[in-house]
């Protein structure tokens, strides 16, 4: 655990996690954005999102202890 | 539909709550209790970022263009990956170097200059005026969907719904963004206000969301279903998928990933009104979630809107049109609020933020040049005032111009593209030491006439401002200058286009003007400064080793004649002591030299807060602090201190940084020390005062029982000796009978005086014990013997549960309560039968249950209190009878709130009394016990 906590908290990562959400993001997803697959993008963007979302809550509360010990 | 009348009257109701609530704020944070200093507020304020664009602009965009709102918000979610880093270090640096705005950090970053602040301020100014349009646009459409047709007095109101709105932003804006000065140009209440109009906001889109989805449609699948099977010919058009598609979204992704940080309103809400850099460790979680929120009932909507066979080009009203159209007039009322919130929020903070800037780096410099305006500089404030309404105001006008050219969604865009040019100037000054100020001036400068030139020259032509020749032949018919096909491309959208060719003149022209031409020492020591933010702070070279010859009370006379140019002579005299007492020389008559440098930073920091550290910089030169000698042994002082080290220039560099990271972590545990000791010092003196408080009454209560005890004992005499005499003389005359009794009934009501003082003052703590009230209360009222002509009303909810009290203190309550309400009306009836009037004297006794305890009410239809004897009708000794011992009530109080309970009174004069008592539940009432 202690050492995924050090994985979340440093900048290398945060920047690896960045190159990631671009990923998921950017362009292999905008090229095919259709109507044929709306509700399927749909579902992809959303699912995505709130993953990345739960990402960033462990990477924050990673961060609680390098706070701390300044 | 409703009329305009009620709708501007709720809309003024709301922007009153947020008005009481932003005021309140201030007046905690005043008392020192920052209500805004927490992470969920700083969140939730970041929300500003959803303006009226994304209330009703993305399901417009939604609707024309499917997911291609969603990069919008997915920009900011990637940008947010990066901001333990990126943010914390512009938070740090902004505490540093008292930052007031964004332009005042690229001014601070890039040598000070005020030409790079001005330019910024140009830059920002600009390209936020299409964004308040915008919110002034969200806000006159929606109320117009949102009432009837206008007749009598709504004619007048929808003819001047926009001069209305203007004012009361104006007006809003001033008294709680630019009431005052503030060196740290923070504001709690106006923060507090943006960040309830977020929840309300996201609420509302959430409500008309779901109201859309799962009432007007069955849900998520039924609309997707209903979408594919509708026939294509019906949405022609409204889905895109051709190549420009993905360049667009990508640009979208690029605008939106800078806009989060770099339009002036986000970059005040984020690192301005930050309060802790830890805040940011909630908002990198949080706000991503909010955004996702407010998102997911976008396509939604959207799709329900074409279902329902509206017109996708009035689609940025879907999310208030169908609610509205569904019967749903409050639920419509909650989203026109909702959009409101998200409009005027943006209105305010931008106006505030664009106004401090034109004020600290427009007019200040054109003062200095310009003598005879000298005297705005102690207009200071009022120019700020000028500045927020005019910003308003333009806005509004610009609405009125511009507006019917565009949906919402192009016009926000403009504004997303004119912050995208202070990207690369911010960024590279906080990671690229060889960034200096002629790079900043020629990338910021060139990225800003591109963007102007390819995107706003445009909407100025569509608006028929300007011939139309220009975008089809250009510029005295040069086509290669198209301003939308700039040197012949012709292959981008618009968008992509400005977006395109403005970074690569703004990265292209920073980085070469960078590297052509040099940096300054001191632009050195600001870049190492910036760059090296998180692991550095401000140098510290006090040194007790240098003669003190420099005469301090000319500089401090220097010193407030510097601050009374831009403040009363009040405030000037407050910040020189200030000054003098951060440099540690207010006892001294002289200093040396760097105690004098210690001075110049104080009154710098002290005097960026307020004007900006480019003009404070500016003012400092002019006010000439050191002359030539003490400049020339400053430099001697540092020569030394190098010299002195005998270290290699990197051993040099890692000691500083070592010691300046720890005394970085020193002065942030010192201030949160600091914090709690001031906190830990008010909660013990509120101890101390309650200690002498009850320490006194204890006092007090021993002299009355000690007293009473003692009047008692003659009280007993007095009382056997008149018994004495009635038996002796009992066929005495009826004059000597009759003061015989009189004693008799003065030595009773002495004696419950007493026994209501000893009971007050002595009285045994309450013994609880777990019993049924009903039961209970039934035996007292059983025993309670009223006037005939007094009916005593009993009303006792069944299965009540138990709690826990003491029978014969409660007994008291009851019975003080129950006499208090007969005497009341009796009062009255006495009264009604002087005058004649018909009365029915009423007492009624009421239990029901309250929450897990027991609720007691004894109710009476008597004389009632005005509103002063019903303040003071719990204290002790206060009464408004001839015979009373103003000891009742208090008593009452004082037995229910060692049960753990509460009591209160409703009244009304000449309409009755109402005393509820409230007793907890079981297990709190036995452990208060």
């Amino acid at each position: 655990m202690e050492r995924l906590r050090a994985l979340l908290r440093q900048t290398e990562f945060h920047v690896l996690l960045f190159f990631v959400c671009l990923f998921l993001f950017g362009w292999p997803l905008a090229t095919s954005a259709d109507l044929e697959q709306l509700e399927l993008m749909f579902v992809y963007i959303f699912v995505a999102w709130t993953i990345v979302v739960l990402l960033l809550f462990l990477v924050s509360r990673s961060q609680k202890d390098v706070d701390d010990s300044e | 539909m409703l009329d305009s009348f009620s709708v501007i009257t709720v809309l003024c109701m709301y922007m009153g709550f947020l008005f009481l609530t932003a005021l309140w704020v201030e007046r905690k944070s005043a008392e020192g209790r920052s209500l805004v200093n927490n992470p969920l507020v700083y969140s939730l304020s970041l929300g500003i970022y959803c303006t009226g664009w994304t209330y009703y602009g993305s399901v417009g965009k939604a609707a024309t263009s499917g997911l291609l709102f969603v990069p919008i918000y997915l920009g900011p979610t990637l940008a947010i990956v990066l901001w333990w880093t990126v943010l914390r270090k512009l938070v740090r640096i902004k505490t540093s170097h008292h930052i007031t705005s964004i332009a005042d950090f690229i001014s601070a970053r890039y040598n000070k200059s005020q030409t790079v602040a001005a330019l910024a301020t140009v830059i920002a100014l600009i390209g936020t005026m299409p964004y308040i349009a915008l919110q002034f646009k969200a806000i006159l459409s929606t109320f117009s969907i949102i009432t009837r047709p206008a007749t009598g007095m709504d004619t007048w109101i929808a003819g001047h719904l926009g001069p209305v709105v203007v004012c009361l932003m104006v007006v809003f804006t001033i008294i709680l963004g630019s009431r005052r000065l503030d060196p740290t140009e923070r504001h709690p209440g106006l923060v507090m206000a943006v960040a309830v109009e977020c929840l309300v906001k996201l609420f509302a889109f959430l409500a008309a969301g779901i109201f859309v989805t799962y009432f007007l449609f069955d849900g998520f699948g039924d609309l997707f279903k209903r979408i594919e099977e509708t026939p294509p010919a019906a949405l022609a058009g409204l889905w895109q998928t051709d190549k420009s598609h993905a360049v667009e979204w990508m640009t979208y992704l690029i605008l939106a990933t800078s806009a989060i940080m770099f339009l002036p309103r986000q970059f005040h809400v984020l690192v301005v009104e930050n309060f802790h850099e830890k805040h940011i460790k909630t908002a990198m979680w949080l706000f991503p979630l909010y955004m996702l929120l407010i998102n997911i009932f976008v396509l939604p909507i959207a799709m329900g809107g074409l279902l329902k066979g509206y017109n996708a080009q009035q689609a940025d009203t879907f999310v208030l049109a169908l609610p509205l159209h569904a019967g749903q007039t409050w639920l419509s009322v909650l989203v026109f609020l909702g959009g409101a919130s998200a409009a005027t929020g943006m209105i305010m903070i931008s106006s505030i933020t664009v106004a401090t800037m034109i004020t600290n780096h427009l007019l200040l410099p054109v003062v200095g040049w310009i003598k005879a305006l000298a005297f705005l500089r102690r207009q200071l404030l009022k120019c700020r005032w000028v500045a927020v309404g005019g910003v308003i105001l333009i806005g509004y006008w610009f609405e009125r111009q511009v507006g019917e050219s565009y949906m919402l969604v192009n016009i926000g865009i403009i504004s997303f593209a004119a912050a995208l040019q202070f990207a690369p100037v911010i960024l590279g000054g906080i990671f690229w030491r060889r960034g200096n100020k002629a790079g900043a001036l020629m990338g910021l400068g060139s990225g800003f006439l591109v963007w102007f030139y390819t995107l706003l020259l445009p909407a100025f032509v569509r608006s028929g401002w300007l011939p139309d020749t220009l975008l089809q032949y250009g510029p005295f018919g040069i086509t290669l200058l198209r301003p939308e096909n700039l040197f012949g491309i012709t292959t981008l959208a618009p968008l992509t286009h400005t977006v395109f060719w403005s970074l690569l003149f703004n990265i292209g022209l920073y980085v070469l003007g960078s590297l052509y031409f040099p940096q300054s020492e001191e632009e050195q020591g600001l870049a190492e400064d910036f760059v090296g933010a998180l692991t550095s702070s401000p140098p510290i070279t006090r040194s007790g080793n240098r003669e003190s010859y420099i005469d301090l009370a000319g500089k401090t006379k220097s010193v407030r004649d510097l601050f009374g140019q831009y403040f009363d002579s009040h405030e000037s005299l407050v910040m020189t002591e200030k000054c003098l007492d951060l440099g540690g020389i207010e006892q001294k008559s002289r200093i040396s030299i760097l105690e004098l440098a210690e001075l110049h930073n104080a009154v710098e920091k002290t005097l960026a807060g307020s004007i900006g550290s480019a003009e404070a910089r500016r003012a400092l030169h002019q006010a000439g602090l050191f002359t030539d000698r003490e400049a020339k042994e400053l430099s001697e002082v540092y020569a030394e201190i190098l010299a002195s080290l005998k270290v290699t220039p990197q051993e040099l560099e890692r000691k500083i940084d070592y010691y300046q990271e720890r005394e970085a972590l020193l002065t942030q545990h010192a201030a949160e020390l600091e914090e709690k000791v001031t906190e830990r010092t008010r909660d013990l003196k509120a101890a101390q005062e309650e200690l002498i408080k009850r320490e006194r009454l204890s006092v007090l209560g021993q002299l009355t029982a000690i007293v009473s005890h003692e009047l008692r004992n003659p009280l007993g005499v007095i009382r056997s000796s008149a018994f004495f005499l009635f038996r002796k003389l009992g066929g005495g005359d009826e004059k000597t009978k009759k003061h015989l009794q009189r004693i008799e009934q003065q030595v009773g009501l002495c004696d419950a005086i007493i026994g209501e003082l000893l009971e007050y003052t002595r009285g045994r703590r309450s013994s609880t014990l777990p019993g049924e009230i009903n039961p209970w209360l039934e035996d007292i009222l059983d025993q309670m013997s009223t006037p005939d002509s007094v009916a005593l009303l009993r009303s006792l909810a069944p299965l009540l549960p138990p709690v826990h009290f003491d029978e014969e203190k409660m007994r008291r309550v009851i019975i003080n309560l129950v006499e208090n309400a007969v005497q009341a009306v009796t009062a009255k009836e006495n009264a009604s039968g002087e005058t004649g009037a018909s009365y029915k004297p009423s007492v009624k006794v009421t239990t029901s249950i309250a929450g897990r305890g027991i609720r007691i009410e004894v109710q009476d239809n008597g004389v009632g209190m005005d509103h002063e004897t019903a303040r003071h009708a719990f204290e002790p000794l206060f009464t408004t009878r001839a015979r009373g011992t103003g000891l009742g009530l208090a008593i009452v109080r004082k037995i229910v709130e060692e049960h753990g309970g509460k009591v209160s009174l409703q009244t009304e004069s000449d309409a009755g009394t109402t005393v509820a008592v409230v007793i907890p539940g079981g297990s709190q009432s036995a452990e208060e016990s």
